[in-house]
């Protein structure tokens, strides 16, 4: 196949709750309607939440989900294959985005790219990670394969500058030791300024470059749990649900559908919460929490007590 | 009502207005779509498509995401025998093949099925808010069975400790695949652990209570709904099932209904069962399914009981049979019509044995409902296959499925009340419970001398 046949491949990666989904919606918003995209969301646990953020946009683009495991790890390698040469062939996409999970270790993306036909059909355009200004020293004291996704990066989009109150100094001066080679970006909301980068042809990936020949990282110690039924809960209980949950909690993020038939998209990034409400949403509740210590139990065990009614606000 | 909060009332031991119904669909459902039980079991999307079928005909109040006991094996490491008729078989068991315990470690949730099922699960979840879906996974002791081999009921003499350990990792799997089940959006996990009926009251307290109420407390405080599937007969540990506290109990046709319900009501735990699986639904006729099915609903009641065959549904049940259950079940005044009627009288004609027995070997027959379908079935044949061995052609031995009418002759011609049962030149010898191969070979050998063969 002639070379400009080929996709443009972008990974973005980036800690969980910094903002990955939200950049997506923000390149969806702004160039959707001019290519051809197809976005594949990984996921280390089975949900296809931010698959239905995106879907909530309202634009089009096809999206598959590759859950139950990264898509760096040799577990997922195979599935990861076929999925793209099938995604490849089915819908010719002018772009494609990978939106890796928070939690993989993406330092083998190079080699990734190079197995089945991939590096035939693929050419991979731009790296991405997104560091959470406002978290980042948290994020960045987690386990190696959080600081991979900053090292292996083109561009680093340092995002929630907005939250951070004593400025981005030292958290630059970080990034900078971690990947000297890296653009940084400093965006609120990830609106970065994309047109340089998207209509950019990149021919080398040097961060990258420097581990190729790495293994990545397999499955994090960081808990995932998925809450998901039919049940419905009060707006107040929702809240003190949650509150239960957010000190345990990395991140939660889903959708919930309260019992006066509204849905409440919910977003909580350590300590911060955000809740907004969505129209047109027709699942089950399905939200998924990160954490240490929070386990299935743990999850549903409150949820439960929740909507029993033994719960008294 | 819808199914879910009927399944639910009745978990609850609530009087329901209506006996809610949940047909066991495994691989039947493919036979619904034309397919393999190999090609129905190894697609999400088969499954789904499937189950929705099982849907549309039968109108159950609840229903099993899978009903297969392979998967937890399989992603160990068990291989499996695939069948076109059957859920696959274990046909190898690495505890006994030299594979040491402590290297058995949880799988991944991408290991082999397991993804095919929990994903059908999500599926069926967002399509059937109304319904109970039920989670179906292996119990410990069923799993034990697998990894080990019946080696398992010597070790249990020899080296208990050793199959706490294995008792232990089967435990820590079963909660595990409850939670996915769970985070799939089940409403019930059921806990099917057939290989139970074949111990009694004391190794089951012994081997099994500890394991299976830590995982029954689990489901319970994830706020999901409980159930202890059994088959085969399991009458003598009806108490010990109990007292491991699920919220449900579910028995087959080898344990008298009015008996179950009786003990799980003493115990504030609701029950369900135990059309009769081969006789009426595989077999039988519309009638005989609607009669049965009747006769299990006046048994049970309409508070703490829920409709359900004995076990998986067998591939080849005529769909007409469960959609006959299906219309007494929504259908009151067909209830009490069938009620008033006389049911008509099956005589099942009986073999002539005469030319069965043999002046040179001791014959064993076996039966069961089916080897290649039913673990406990399974491992019995898989035990005298072993004692027979050394006594090379002094002994022939045939199993007798039940699945097949000449099974239920053969069931009948020998008094034979239980599946599955160990028969020896025409003496019930065991019934149920697969004992040591060691005591299946000195039974042969009192016959082989005896009769100075």
């Amino acid at each position: 196949m002639p070379d400009h046949y080929k996709s443009d491949f972008f990974l973005i990666t980036g800690f969980l709750g910094s903002g990955k989904t939200t950049f997506l919606r923000y390149i969806l918003n702004t160039i959707g309607e001019k290519y051809r995209i197809a976005i594949i969301q990984n996921e280390f646990a089975p949900t296809g939440v931010d698959g239905k953020e995106l879907k909530h946009t309202g634009k089009k683009f096809t999206l598959v989900e590759i859950n139950n495991g990264s898509v760096f790890c040799v577990c997922q390698l195979s599935n990861f294959i076929s999925t793209m040469e099938k995604l490849l062939e089915k819908y010719t996409p002018e772009m494609v985005f990978l939106e890796a999970s928070g939690l993989s270790d993406p330092i083998n993306i190079l080699e990734l790219l190079q197995y089945g036909n991939l590096q035939k059909k693929l050419n991979l355009r731009h790296i991405y990670a997104i560091a959470d200004a406002s978290n980042f020293f948290r994020s960045v004291n987690m386990p190696e394969r959080i600081r991979h996704q900053l090292m292996i990066a083109d561009t680093i989009i340092l995002n929630k500058t907005d939250l951070c109150k004593e400025g981005t100094g030292k958290t630059e001066a970080e990034i900078r030791k971690l990947n000297p080679f890296a653009d940084i970006i400093k965006t609120t909301y990830c609106e970065a300024i994309l047109n340089g980068i998207l209509e950019k042809r990149e021919t080398s990936h040097t961060p990258a470059e420097r581990f190729t020949g790495s293994k990545s990282a397999g499955r994090p110690d960081i808990n995932t749990c998925v809450l998901r039924t039919h049940d419905k809960i009060s707006e107040k209980n929702l809240y003190a649900f949650i509150n239960e949950l957010v000190p345990d909690s990395i991140r939660i993020k889903g959708f919930v559908n309260l019992s006066d038939g509204r849905t409440m998209a919910v977003q909580t990034v350590f300590e911060h919460v955000e809740y907004k409400e969505i129209e047109k949403y027709s699942g089950p509740i399905e939200i998924i929490v990160f954490s240490n210590n929070l386990t299935v139990k743990d999850v549903y065990g409150e949820f439960k007590k929740k909507i029993s009614g033994t719960f008294t606000f | 009502m819808h199914g879910i909060e009927l399944i639910k009332q009745t978990f609850h031991l609530k009087e329901v207005p209506r006996i809610p119904w949940v047909p066991f669909v495994g691989c039947h459902a493919g036979s619904l779509l034309g397919l393999t039980a190999t090609e129905y079991l190894t697609s999400a999307d088969h499954i789904v498509n499937g189950v929705s079928k099982a849907v549309e005909l039968y109108k159950p109040d609840g229903i099993p995401v899978a009903f297969d006991l392979q998967i937890e094996a399989e992603a160990l490491g068990c291989r499996l025998s695939w069948a076109d008729d059957n859920p696959p078989a274990v046909v190898s068991h690495p505890l006994a093949e030299g594979v040491d315990i402590d290297k058995l470690k949880i799988p991944c949730s991408c290991k082999a099925r397991i993804p095919v099922v929990m994903e059908a699960a999500r599926q069926l979840r967002s399509r059937y808010p109304d319904l109970a879906l039920y989670g179906l996974v292996t119990g410990p002791f069923t799993l034990a069975l697998h990894l080990m081999g019946t080696d398992i009921f010597m070790k249990m003499f020899d080296d208990p400790d050793h199959v706490h350990k294995v008792m232990r990792f089967a435990t820590d799997l079963a909660i595990f695949m409850s939670g996915n089940y769970i985070e799939a959006g089940c409403d019930v996990i059921a806990m099917v652990d057939p290989m139970t009926s074949q111990i009694d009251p004391a190794s089951f307290e012994t081997f099994v209570t500890p394991y299976a109420t830590e995982i029954f407390s689990f489901i319970r405080e994830t706020g999901a709904l409980s159930s202890f599937f059994v088959c085969g007969n399991a009458k003598q540990n009806i108490e010990v099932m109990c007292k491991c506290r699920p919220d449900n109990i579910s028995i087959d046709e080898n344990i008298p209904l009015g008996y179950v319900r009786d003990i799980a009501l003493a115990h504030n735990i609701s029950f369900g069962g135990n059309i009769k699986l081969t006789v009426s639904l595989l077999m039988g006729s519309e009638d005989d399914s609607r009669r049965d099915a009747l006769e299990c609903m006046d048994t049970g009641g309409k508070k703490g009981f829920i409709l359900a065959p004995g076990c998986d549904l067998p591939m080849a049940t005529p769909p007409e049979n469960i959609i006959a259950v299906t219309e007494l079940v929504h259908d009151e005044m067909l209830q009490g019509k069938l009620r008033a009627s006389e049911a008509p009288v099956h005589e099942v004609e009986k073999i002539d044995l005469s030319n069965h027995w043999s002046d040179k070997q001791v014959v064993i027959d076996i039966i069961t409902l089916d080897s290649s379908s039913c673990a406990p079935c399974q491992y019995m044949v898989n035990a005298v296959e072993r004692a027979a061995k050394p006594f090379g052609n002094k002994v022939i031995f045939k199993e007798h499925r039940i699945k097949e009418k000449e099974g239920v002759q053969m069931m009948i011609s020998l008094g034979v009340q239980n599946l599955p049962t160990i028969v020896i030149d025409g003496n019930i010898e065991f019934i149920s419970q697969i004992p040591p191969v060691i005591n299946i070979e000195s039974k042969i050998q009192e016959y082989i001398n005896a009769r100075s063969l």
